[in-house]
């Protein structure tokens, strides 16, 4: 059993708070939305997961608190697909996923034939294996979140992290790769977290959503809970429809403001 | 069936390689066989493949010819090699912790440092016959090492170290400072500008195997160090966060890389004077030409480097004879030529 718990978590910068006093739990196998107007605290809330911004309160997996793990031990239990990559052109793609290995690699060590099967089962499983020797210079957004997503594979970790895996992408490589993420949650039985900013995606795919704004936790359910017309005008200052299809997604659409009283929200 | 991924070196990597074994024993045996007494370079061949390989290639020079060898030639051949070999494999070492194209190994004031103590040891220079080590190259190493010390305490100063981009600033106050001394020291003595001015453009002159001895301890740690890190600086560049994410301490292998590279390279500066152009050329040409993963660049920039400085003394020594180029003239004034070429002709992209 994988949980993930985020226990009274605050995240300060330079006196800013972009996460307060945050509670919640994800449970074993579960795929948790953050969802949220930008610079609400979604990422920043990924990043202290990773320890890689400081924060106080408690982050813990399985009651292991993540803050007294050495970076090793913490990247074979927790992967994150950042939101935007720095992918070196000129790096293959086999090499590429390699880089997943690294937790298990010793400080001087270099890969061996576990790391090489583990790398060639996750680019098979990608349907990357037409790609192996191109160079990531050379991808298309789609393929390149691909590649991304099976470097994190590689760390063969029970718990994973997504920071907007498709704000790049069309609707239908979108799609695909949340499909993906998905197929991969459902056989190996990862726990997901995802930062979403497709309402009605992060609905479909996640299995309860958590809506941050301005730092602090607004609402935590399923997506029918969540996914609210005033809820999102208020907190995104948008102007949706919100509909119920019969089984039972939910469709968030952005209706046009009529200037009935729709206002930017600062 | 499962796609088994390739991770040996490609080809094109393993050709690199014995071009550049054979570029190094061809530029080491023309090294040893030209200058003002030149040597035949069959007898020339076979003395260096009797006494380092103990092959028997019959007969090879006569005892002044052998003396001229060991003594003058070889030493001053090897001492290019190392020092060559020792800028671009730091060249390399630096533009990967610092994920900078532009990154040389005097980023960080290891020449502004070593220039200011050279031009202190050559202007008030102690007397320093009685020392083991003459003072020029002690002069000139302290000042690297201080120089680069002195950035890395302004940075740490300056904020938590996750910025590489504080170093380099910092690094580049503390390279015009010294400058600024180094100048004024330089302008005060008029007399000694001429030897300071000459340091400063390199030079590889050797007095036996003294030089060689001197920087060789620096040069095999510095290297070893440098060539253990070369997964780790593949990857750090997917950048800081993403490599720590990935488990790797960032801040330890960028520290243990930065102090490895700059003791090499203030070790063979003290020895060479500021040559330059080698430790971002080299690098940059094997990217462009062979591959961007420092398993490929570090081994093969320390192997090019080698064979192009001594390519490089060779021109020095020959071009204008009797009387010696500089020769950090002759790498820019080579090297720069053969950069274009490569730029153009190359599908590959940088860093």
């Amino acid at each position: 059993m994988t949980v993930l718990s985020f226990e009274n978590v605050n995240i300060r910068f330079d006196g800013f708070e972009a996460v307060s006093a945050l509670t919640a739990s994800v449970s074993s196998g579960e795929w948790l939305g953050l969802i949220g107007p930008n610079g609400a605290g979604k990422s920043s809330l990924l990043r202290a997961a990773l320890q890689l911004v400081s924060y106080s309160g408690k982050i813990c997996i399985d009651h292991q608190d993540l803050h007294v793990l050495n970076r090793k031990a913490l990247s074979r239990i927790v992967a994150l697909v950042p939101q935007n990559p720095i992918c070196p052109p000129d790096m293959t793609v086999s090499e590429y996923v390699l880089l997943g290995r690294t937790p298990y690699i010793g400080y001087f060590g270099s890969e061996g034939a576990k790391d090489i099967a583990v790398v060639s089962e996750v680019i098979e499983r990608l349907y990357l294996h037409d790609f192996t020797n191109r160079t990531l210079g050379t991808l298309s957004g789609g393929e390149r979140q691909r590649v991304v997503l099976g470097r994190a594979l590689a760390q063969q970790a029970p718990v994973l992290l997504l920071d907007e895996p498709t704000s790049a992408l069309d609707i239908g490589h979108q799609q695909q790769v949340l499909e993906l993420v998905e197929e991969l949650r459902r056989h190996d039985g990862l726990t997901v977290v995802s930062a979403m900013h497709d309402l009605t995606m992060a609905g479909q795919f996640c299995d309860r959503l958590l809506l941050l704004s301005n730092g602090s936790q607004i609402a935590l359910g399923t997506a029918g809970e969540v996914l609210t017309e005033t809820v999102i005008s208020e907190h995104y200052g948008a102007s949706v429809r919100v509909i119920h299809d019969e089984d039972g997604s939910v469709i968030v659409i952005p209706s046009k403001a009529q200037n009935k009283g729709a206002s930017i929200v600062t | 069936m499962t796609t088994q991924i390739e991770l040996r070196p490609s080809r094109l990597g393993r050709v690199a390689l014995g071009v550049g074994l054979l570029t190094l024993v061809f530029a080491i045996t023309a090294g040893a066989a030209l200058g003002p007494a030149g040597l035949p370079f069959s007898g020339v061949s076979s003395e260096l493949a009797n006494r380092i390989f103990r092959i028997n290639l019959g007969e090879g020079l006569s005892e002044r010819q052998a003396a001229i060898l060991w003594q003058i030639r070889f030493p001053r051949v090897v001492l290019g090699a190392l020092v060559g070999g020792t800028l671009a494999l730091c060249g390399a070492a630096y533009q990967g912790v610092f994920r900078n194209p532009l990154a040389d190994p005097y980023l960080l004031g290891v020449a502004s440092g070593a220039g200011l103590g050279a031009t202190l040891a050559i202007v008030y220079g102690p007397d320093s016959s009685s020392w083991p080590v003459g003072a020029l190259p002690v002069f000139a190493f302290a000042g690297a090492l201080i120089a680069v010390m002195a950035a890395w305490v302004v940075a740490k100063g300056a904020g938590p170290g996750k910025n590489t981009a504080i170093l380099i600033l910092a690094g580049v106050a503390v390279a015009a400072f010294l400058n600024a001394i180094q100048t004024y020291v330089q302008q005060r003595q008029t007399d000694s500008l001429r030897s300071v001015y000459a340091w400063i453009l390199g030079r590889l002159s050797t007095s036996g195997w003294y030089e060689v001895w001197l920087v060789l301890p620096y040069v095999v740690v510095a290297s070893v160090v440098i060539l253990l890190h070369r997964r780790l600086l593949d990857v750090l560049s997917v950048g800081e966060e993403e490599a720590s994410s990935l488990g790797v301490r960032t801040e330890r292998v960028r520290a243990t890389v930065i102090i490895a590279a700059t003791l090499g390279t203030a070790a063979v500066v003290a020895v060479s004077g500021l040559i330059g152009f080698v430790g971002i050329i080299v690098p940059h040409a094997i990217r462009l030409a062979v591959s961007t993963s420092y398993k490929v660049v570090l081994p093969l920039s320390a192997l090019f480097g080698a064979a192009f400085l001594v390519l490089a003394d060779i021109a020095a020594r020959t071009v204008a004879s009797p009387a010696e180029l500089p020769i950090g003239v002759i790498t820019a004034f080579f090297g720069a030529p053969f950069f274009v070429v490569v730029l153009l002709t190359s599908r590959k992209g940088t860093i």
